[in-house]
C-alpha cells in the first residue's frame, strides 16, 4: 500500500502543528518528521508544506525566526505559539471525538445494529 | 480572517520584497538539502537536483499558494484600486481640484458653525448644571394679566422651600457709566448677591456679592464684564477701580469670566439690588424676574406643587395691587418653568416661555395649571 498524500481538509495543519510542538524545526526537517513519525504512511506534497506554514504563521499560531541549520546552512526555524498551543489541544481533541467515531461506525458487524 | 490578520496581510503588502526573499531563500535550503538527502542514497548530484526540483511540485504555483496564504491577495486588490483611483484622479486634475476644494470649504465652514454653535449654544455661559434653574412668575388671570413677574416679598416667602437650593432676584437697568471723563449708555443687571450662586457661576477675577451688599447703605460695589474691563481699562485690571455710575461711585470687586452672558449679552455691569423696606412690603409690584435653582432630583412639577400650596397658605397674603378695581381678589397664580433655554443670548425668559394658566371660572387659585413652551 502506497503512503497517503491526500489530506482530509485541516489535517496537515494538525500534524504541522503537532510536529513543530515537538521541538523547533525548519520545513524540510519538519516534513522529515512527519514522514519518519509516520513509518512512511504519510507522505506531504513538498508544495503544500509551505503555504500551510505561512498560513499558520499569519494566524500566529507558529512563528519563524532564521537560524543555523545542522550543516551551517541559515534556514527558517518555526516554533509552536501559545495561541498554537491551544489551538493544537482543541485540534487534538476533535481529532480524537472524529477518530473515535469513524472507528465505531466502521468496526460495526451485523450483531450491532 | 480576523482583524489582525488583515492589518498584517496589508502589512505584508508592504514587506513583500523582503518575504519574496525570504520564500526564496526557504526554497532554495529546502532544495538543497533534498538534494543532498538524495545523494547520501547514492544519486548523481546533478540528478538529485533534479529531482528534488520535481518532487517540489510547481514553483509558481507553490509560490502563488504562499502569498495567499498571506491574505495578500485581498490586500493586493485593495492596494491596486487604490492606484487607479488616484490614476483617474491625476488624469482628470481640473474635476479633482474642484472637487477637493468643495470638501475643503464644506468641511471648514461646518467646522466652523458646529465650534460656534458649541460656543454659543451647546456649551452656553459656563452656567453650572442650568437645566435645574428655573423661572416663577405670577399669574394674574382675571386682571388679564399672565406673565407678570415677580415680588420682593415673593422671594422673602420661598426662602424656606425645601425645593429649591438657591433663589434670587433681578431686574435689567440702563445706567449712565462716567469713567475717566466719558459718559456712556450701558445695560446693567440689579442682581440679589444669591444671583451668581443660583447660576452657579464665579468671578474670572476679584470676587461676586457679600450679602451685606444688599443692605441699604453699605459701600457701592460692582462686578464687571470682561469685555467692559478690556475696554475700559486699557488691558489691566478693573479690580478695586472706581467707576460713576448714574452720578455715584462704585468701586469694582469682580470681573466676570469672557463668555459669561445670562439672559442678555449686552449687559456690562451687576450691582447688588438694593431692596427697599417699601420694596419688601408690597406683594403688588412685580418688577423682578425670579430665579431658582432646583435642589437636585427635584422635579419641576413639584416645584410647582410646593409654590401652590405656599400661594394657598393663610399666612400668604394674596399678591394683588390695592388699586384693583375688580371686586373679587383676581385669581393670581405662579408658574414655574425651566430656564435653559433662555440662557441663549438676547433671550428674555418671560416672552419666550408662554406659561398659560385656565382656571374654571371663577374658582380662583385652585384652576389646573397647563404650561405651554413655544
Amino acid at each position: 500500500m502506497g503512503a497517503v498524500s491526500d489530506f482530509m481538509q485541516g489535517t496537515l495543519d494538525l500534524l504541522i502543528l503537532k510536529a513543530v510542538s515537538l521541538r523547533p524545526e525548519h520545513g524540510y526537517g519538519l516534513l522529515l518528521r512527519i514522514q519518519q513519525i509516520s513509518q512512511q504512511k504519510l507522505l506531504i506534497q513538498q508544495g503544500s508544506l509551505y503555504p500551510a506554514l505561512y498560513r499558520l504563521e499569519h494566524q500566529r499560531l507558529i512563528a519563524s525566526e532564521w537560524g543555523e541549520s545542522e550543516n551551517n546552512r541559515r534556514a527558517k526555524y518555526y516554533k509552536l505559539t501559545a495561541a498554537g498551543r491551544r489551538r493544537l489541544a482543541q485540534e487534538l481533541a476533535s481529532w480524537k471525538q472524529f477518530a473515535d467515531g469513524i472507528g465505531l461506525v466502521l468496526a460495526a458487524g451485523p450483531g450491532d445494529v | 480572517m480576523t482583524v489582525g490578520e488583515r492589518v498584517r496581510s496589508l502589512a505584508a503588502l508592504f514587506r513583500r520584497r523582503r518575504i519574496s526573499a525570504d520564500i526564496a531563500a526557504e526554497w532554495q535550503f529546502h532544495m538543497d538539502a533534498h538534494a543532498a538527502a538524495l545523494r547520501d542514497q547514492g544519486m548523481s548530484p546533478s540528478d538529485a537536483e533534479h529531482e528534488a526540483v520535481r518532487a517540489f511540485g510547481s514553483q509558481a504555483r507553490w509560490q502563488e499558494r504562499t502569498w495567499d496564504a498571506l491574505g495578500i491577495a485581498w490586500a493586493d486588490d485593495l492596494w491596486r484600486d487604490v492606484r487607479f483611483a488616484l490614476r483617474v484622479l491625476w488624469k482628470d486634475r481640473a474635476f479633482t481640484i474642484a472637487a477637493l476644494t468643495t470638501l475643503i470649504v464644506c468641511l471648514g465652514s461646518y467646522t466652523a458653525a458646529f465650534a460656534v454653535v458649541d460656543h454659543a449654544v451647546l456649551r452656553p455661559p459656563q452656567i453650572r448644571e442650568p437645566e435645574r434653574i428655573v423661572t416663577v412668575y405670577n399669574n394674574y388671570t382675571r386682571a388679564g394679566s399672565l406673565h407678570a413677574g415677580a415680588t420682593a416679598p415673593d422671594y422673602t416667602d420661598r426662602a424656606s422651600l425645601a425645593v429649591f437650593e438657591s433663589q434670587a432676584l433681578y431686574r435689567t437697568r440702563r445706567a449712565n457709566l462716567m469713567l475717566a471723563g466719558t459718559s456712556q449708555r450701558v445695560r446693567t443687571m440689579q442682581v440679589t448677591p444669591s444671583f451668581f450662586q443660583v447660576l452657579g457661576v464665579g468671578p474670572r477675577d476679584g470676587r461676586v456679592f457679600e450679602p451685606s451688599e444688599a443692605e441699604p447703605g453699605n459701600p457701592k460695589v460692582v462686578v464687571v464684564s470682561r469685555g467692559l474691563e478690556q475696554q475700559q481699562f486699557a488691558g489691566g485690571s478693573g479690580l478695586g477701580r472706581e467707576i460713576r455710575i448714574d452720578g455715584e461711585l462704585y468701586t469694582v470687586v469682580g470681573v466676570m469670566p469672557e463668555r459669561f452672558s445670562f439672559i442678555d449679552p449686552r449687559i456690562q455691569l451687576w450691582v447688588p439690588l438694593v431692596l427697599t423696606d417699601r420694596q419688601k412690603a408690597q406683594r403688588f409690584s412685580n418688577d423682578f424676574t425670579y430665579i431658582a435653582r432646583l435642589e437636585p432630583g427635584v422635579a419641576l412639577a413639584q416645584a410647582q406643587a410646593a409654590i401652590d400650596s405656599l400661594n394657598a397658605s393663610p399666612s400668604t397674603p394674596p399678591s394683588r395691587s390695592p388699586w384693583c378695581s375688580l371686586r373679587q381678589s383676581p385669581a393670581s397664580s405662579s408658574a414655574v418653568c425651566r430656564l435653559p433655554a433662555a440662557h441663549s443670548p438676547g433671550a428674555d425668559p418671560l416672552p419666550t416661555m408662554r406659561a398659560r394658566l385656565r382656571t374654571d371660572s371663577g374658582s380662583g387659585r385652585s384652576g389646573a395649571l397647563s404650561l405651554q413652551f413655544k
